[in-house]
Formats: C-alpha cells, sequence, structure tokens
C-alpha cells in the first residue's frame, strides 16, 4: 500500500512538473517602500481546473537566491509579509503557499479540554484549536488537502521560472498540514533540506492512504529538521514518529511542555540549520 | 468595545491623574541610570550567523550591577544600520532569532532586550520590597515607588539605550522603537525616557496602563494579576488601594505618553481581554506626538498580522523621506 501511495504522488509529481512548465501565471506587485524587498502576490492554474494564490518575497540584491518554499497550517492562512521577511536576511527569496479551503476539515468535532496546568501568570495557550486529528479525514478536507498539496507541487516546479536566472537551492519549511506538505513536497522534488514542525496527518486508516504523510515520505533522502511538541493533540508525537521513521536524515527535537504551537526554540535551531545547509555548495 | 465607541472615547486619559512630580521624579531616575558606568560586550553567535545576518550576544551591566542580556542582529554591510529596539511580552523573553530576523530582510539591525528575571538570560538583581510571588508588576510595591521592579527595568532600557547611542553601530537618526503587551507599555517608556533618540515606535495592545481600570473591569487576571495578588493578600478590605496604586502611576504607561516625541503607529485589538482596550485609549489619548493608530475588530491579544505587516513600510522610511 505504501508503494502505490507513492508511486501515485510521483505520478502527480511529474503532472505538476509539467504544468509548471507551460502555464500561464500572473504575478502582481504589492507595493513597498522597502528598498531591501519585493513582495508580489500570484494566481497559478491547479492541475485540477480553477487556481491557487501564493506569496512571493524576493531580495532585491543580485542573485542566484536560496528559496524558501513554506507551507502553513489548516486552521490559519497564509504567513504575513513581515513574517516572511525574516528569510530574506539569510539572502533567501520566500513563496509561500496559500491552502485549499476546506482543509481545516482534518480535525474531528471532539474538542478536547487543554489544561495547561500553569499558574494564571503563566498561562500561555497551547493550541489555537482543541480539535484533534482522527484516523480517517473528512471527504470534504480530503478533497481540500488532495488539491493542496497538488498546488504545492506545481509551486515547487515553478520556482525556477519565478526566479529566473536568479533562483538557488531550495529548501521547503511548514508547521502542522504545512510541515506535511513541506516533508512531501520534499519527498517528491529536489530540495536541498526540510524543516517541519508538528507535521500533519499520519497514522490513518488504510482508507485515507493517500494524504497519509509517513506512506509519501518514505526514501526522502534530504536532511530534514523535525520538531514536535509532545503535548500536541492535533499532530500527536506518535503520529510523528511514524514520519520520521520513513526519513533517512532526520534531527529530531522533542519539546516536553509545548503542544500545537511555534516553538522559540525551535526556530532558534531552524537557523542553524538552514544557515549550514545553505553554506553547502551546488545548486539543490 | 466597539470601534464606533472607541472613536466617542477619544477624550478618555484613565482614571488615576498623572502624579504632580513624574517628570521630576523619571529625571532623577533617568540621572541615576546615566550615572551606570558602560560596560558591555558583543559575543557573535557563528553557528547562527551567515554573510547577510550576523547574530551577537549583547551582554552588559545594568542597575545594581545586573549582569542583562540582549540579542542583536546586523545586517550585511559595515554601517552604521538603522536599528529597531525589540521589547517582549510579559512574562516571556526575546523571540526567535528567526523571527527578529524580519527586520534585518528589511534592512534593519535589532537589538532584542530580555527583562530580568523573566525568561530569557538576564539577571534580575532583586531585592524588592513586598510580596515577589505575584510577578512583576508589584514588585516592589511595599517600598517607596523607586524601588518597583518596572522602574528598574525602566532605568536599565535607559542604559540599554545609552550603549545603542556610543557604540558606534548604529545610524542615531533611525532608532526605532517595536513592542507589543509589556514590549508596547516599555516601548512607550522607552521613547519618552529617550526621546532624543527614537524617531519611530510601533506599540501593540500596551500593558501597564490605567490600573485603576483594570480593577474597576475586574480585568486583574492573567497579565495583570498580581494586582489581585496584591489586593487580597495585602490588603484585603482595599484600604491601602489607593496607596499602592499611586506609586504604580509612577510606571503607568498613560504617564510616560505626554513625553513621547517621535512617531508613533498604535494598535489595539478590540476584543482584548489581556490588556483592556479602554486602558489602552488613555495611553494613545495621551500622546501628543504624531500618531496614527489601527483597530482590529474581533482580535485580541494575539499576533496581528495586520499591524506587523504595516512595520515594514513604517520603519523603511528616513527622516528625510526617503526609503531605507
Amino acid at each position: 500500500m505504501g508503494d502505490s501511495v507513492l508511486h501515485c504522488w510521483e505520478e502527480k509529481a511529474r503532472l505538476a512538473r509539467a504544468a509548471a512548465q507551460r502555464c500561464s501565471y500572473n504575478e502582481d506587485a504589492v507595493p513597498s517602500r522597502n528598498q531591501h524587498v519585493s513582495y508580489a502576490e500570484l494566481e497559478v492554474p491547479s492541475l485540477d481546473g480553477g487556481s491557487f494564490r501564493a506569496r512571493v518575497i524576493r531580495p532585491t540584491t543580485p542573485g542566484p537566491h536560496p528559496v524558501v518554499l513554506m507551507f502553513h497550517d489548516a486552521m490559519r492562512g497564509v504567513r504575513g509579509w513581515h513574517h516572511m521577511t525574516r528569510f530574506v536576511a539569510l539572502d533567501c527569496a520566500v513563496v509561500a503557499l496559500s491552502n485549499r479551503d476546506g482543509v481545516r476539515g482534518v480535525l474531528v468535532d471532539e474538542p478536547l479540554a487543554v489544561g495547561d496546568g500553569l499558574g494564571i501568570a503563566m498561562r500561555v495557550p497551547t493550541c489555537e484549536a482543541p480539535s484533534r486529528i482522527g484516523r480517517t479525514i473528512g471527504a470534504e478536507a480530503a478533497e481540500a488537502i488532495e488539491g493542496t498539496l497538488c498546488d504545492a507541487l506545481v509551486l515547487a516546479h515553478l520556482v525556477p521560472r519565478l526566479m529566473g536566472d536568479g533562483v538557488g537551492p531550495m529548501v521547503t519549511w511548514g508547521e502542522g498540514l504545512g510541515g506535511g506538505i513541506a516533508l512531501v513536497v520534499a519527498a517528491l522534488v529536489s530540495v536541498r533540506a526540510a524543516c517541519a514542525l508538528n507535521p500533519l496527518p499520519s497514522a490513518l486508516d488504510d482508507s485515507c492512504a493517500m494524504l497519509d504523510v509517513a506512506r509519501m515520505v518514505r526514501g526522502l533522502t534530504c536532511p530534514v529538521l523535525l520538531g514536535t511538541g509532545m503535548l500536541d493533540l492535533q499532530a500527536t508525537p506518535e503520529a510523528q514518529d511514524a514520519i520520521a521513521a520513513g526519513i533517512a536524515d532526520v534531527r529530531r527535537i522533542r519539546y516536553p511542555r509545548y503542544g500545537h504551537e511555534r516553538i522559540n526554540a525551535y526556530e532558534d535551531e531552524m537557523l542553524s540549520f538552514l544557515v549550514a545547509q545553505l553554506a553547502k555548495g551546488g545548486c539543490t | 468595545m466597539t470601534a464606533e465607541e472607541l472613536v466617542r472615547s477619544d477624550a478618555y486619559r484613565g482614571l488615576r491623574p498623572c502624579p504632580d512630580d513624574f517628570d521630576a521624579f523619571w529625571a532623577e531616575r533617568v540621572a541615576e541610570a546615566d550615572a551606570v558606568t558602560l560596560s558591555s560586550e558583543l559575543v557573535p553567535d557563528e553557528a547562527r550567523s551567515c554573510p547577510t545576518c550576523r547574530c551577537l550576544d549583547l551582554w552588559f551591566t545594568g542597575m545594581l550591577e545586573a549582569r542583562l542580556h540582549a540579542r542583536v542582529l546586523l545586517p550585511a554591510g559595515e554601517g552604521p544600520h538603522p536599528v529597531v529596539l525589540q521589547f517582549h511580552g510579559y512574562p516571556g523573553a526575546t523571540r526567535s532569532w528567526l523571527e527578529q530576523a524580519s527586520f534585518v530582510g528589511m534592512g534593519c539591525a535589532v537589538v532584542a532586550f530580555d527583562c530580568p528575571g523573566q525568561g530569557g538570560s538576564s539577571q534580575d538583581a532583586g531585592g524588592f520590597v513586598g510580596t515577589t510571588v505575584a510577578g512583576h508588576i508589584v514588585a516592589g510595591i511595599e517600598g517607596p515607588a523607586e524601588g518597583l521592579y518596572y522602574v528598574r527595568l525602566h532605568q536599565d532600557i535607559r542604559i540599554l539605550c545609552n550603549i545603542v547611542r556610543t557604540c558606534g553601530l548604529f545610524d542615531l537618526a533611525r532608532v526605532f522603537v517595536n513592542g507589543a503587551s509589556q514590549g508596547g507599555g516599555l516601548g512607550v517608556a522607552c521613547c519618552a525616557l529617550n526621546a532624543d533618540l527614537v524617531s519611530r515606535a510601533a506599540i501593540l495592545y500596551p500593558f501597564l496602563s490605567d490600573f485603576d481600570t483594570v480593577m474597576e473591569l475586574g480585568a486583574d487576571l492573567i497579565a495583570y494579576e498580581g494586582l489581585r495578588y496584591q489586593a487580597r493578600w495585602l490588603d484585603p478590605t482595599g484600604e491601602r488601594q489607593d496607596e499602592w496604586l499611586g506609586k504604580l502611576a509612577y510606571v503607568d504607561s498613560k504617564n510616560f505618553a505626554h513625553l513621547v516625541r517621535c512617531d508613533v503607529l498604535f494598535g489595539t485589538g478590540l476584543a482584548d481581554t489581556v490588556c483592556p482596550p479602554r486602558t489602552q485609549d488613555a495611553v494613545y489619548n495621551e500622546l501628543c506626538c504624531p500618531k496614527r493608530r489601527l483597530l482590529f475588530e474581533g482580535r485580541g491579544h494575539e499576533e496581528i498580522e495586520g499591524f506587523d505587516d504595516q512595520l515594514v513600510d513604517f520603519f523603511s522610511v528616513c527622516t528625510d523621506g526617503r526609503s531605507a
């Protein structure tokens, strides 16, 4: 089952590559006073008709520039311009996909009580939404996630056209559902490295095998930095274990008292990881 | 509060008047901080640095010989660089190096200060009179006002600003301040006490303001929980409330506001239950500098990307109006 899932997605990746090479996309500049960075919105035809949107950020210095291909979580939209400008500090361009509507349905309607066990003064949210991932995914959400994955593959293959002669190595990065997408893209497209925090979905029933990240990343060979909040109720540690098991070169960091949330310490590790990976020579 | 209600309340200045001797009080505190001999070192973090973004740890001596820490990020080039003084929320620490790097991507250096005794590396020299279990807002409340935690913290920030002034790394015509929640309150005070230095400030849902209103609204929970603890354990009948709230008036963000001279971009989430919008009204309305306020319907005490995205342009203007 695992091999057939991977083979199916490899075929989709081939279709995505062909589509990216010939598609007509729209790019609209977003006005900014800052002379160090340029911002733009993309609209790109998707494989199944319609279109998807993405954000592009480029350093204004001469290239080539490495590219960070970013994916966001199910419960939120694409990250803000200021947030993503962090990668320009590393001389990277950023290409950030906007998920399809309906991916939020990956969470089942079983709200769980989230007690942080801390005093009032120390209370910080551990989960944006307490609902958890079930072992199956509803039809609408499944369709949206599959579509988003296809969009991600088209976008990844579009990067050389977007950057032109200024394209350097590519890394993928995402949190939650975005982390899962980042790993899948890294498994199917030639990238320098991948970063994922609390990736999902995985550990699904066979009926949802096509969306199980653990099945799709078997044989992923690029270096991966994988962070796990051990209190995560959505991307459970056990489900993340299944993902990590299929990755040959993975550095796994566990955060015992963190859940499904941004983790400053992980971002610090990510900076060191990216600096080291991008310092290597070559185009991939 | 709806946007309409907020507009109608633009005359609101807070429940407790500014102490008559506020300016004189802080002139003395600034002089005490300025008397501290500057002592600092910059230690590069090679593992996180690359040619376009250098990461360094700044260690310096603060009030009472405390060893204080800030993260410094420098963009490519020799400088001097425009710089963002970054202040964090309570009770946290400077956020990740990668998060701070957004300003480097914009062409700015960053100096991100760890508040003493909170989640970062700055040392808290302690010695506060009164309860210390209820958090920093009431630390020192049983002693004179000059012994409050936040008085000492503002003095430490003054020392940090003196280092910024003298180190030669930064363009002193483009020193910016950014902070949310506690960082917003610290930012207002920093601008007030260093009016000669700061040219622009972005302040998001400032903490430490209009304490009497916090008590009236029952918002002395979460970030302001120290007020409730002080009241319940150390002043159960409330007969001393005027006394200790009177001391906190010396660290009330709204009382610093009239000293701010720089351009201010101010943000409020109208669903904020941690720092009630009304308490923020008092701060904003007391500002008599060039200012602009953004209101975010339905947003609370949370990351507000619509505000953060404003920083790209807000901090990208030189003093002569050219892009940075």
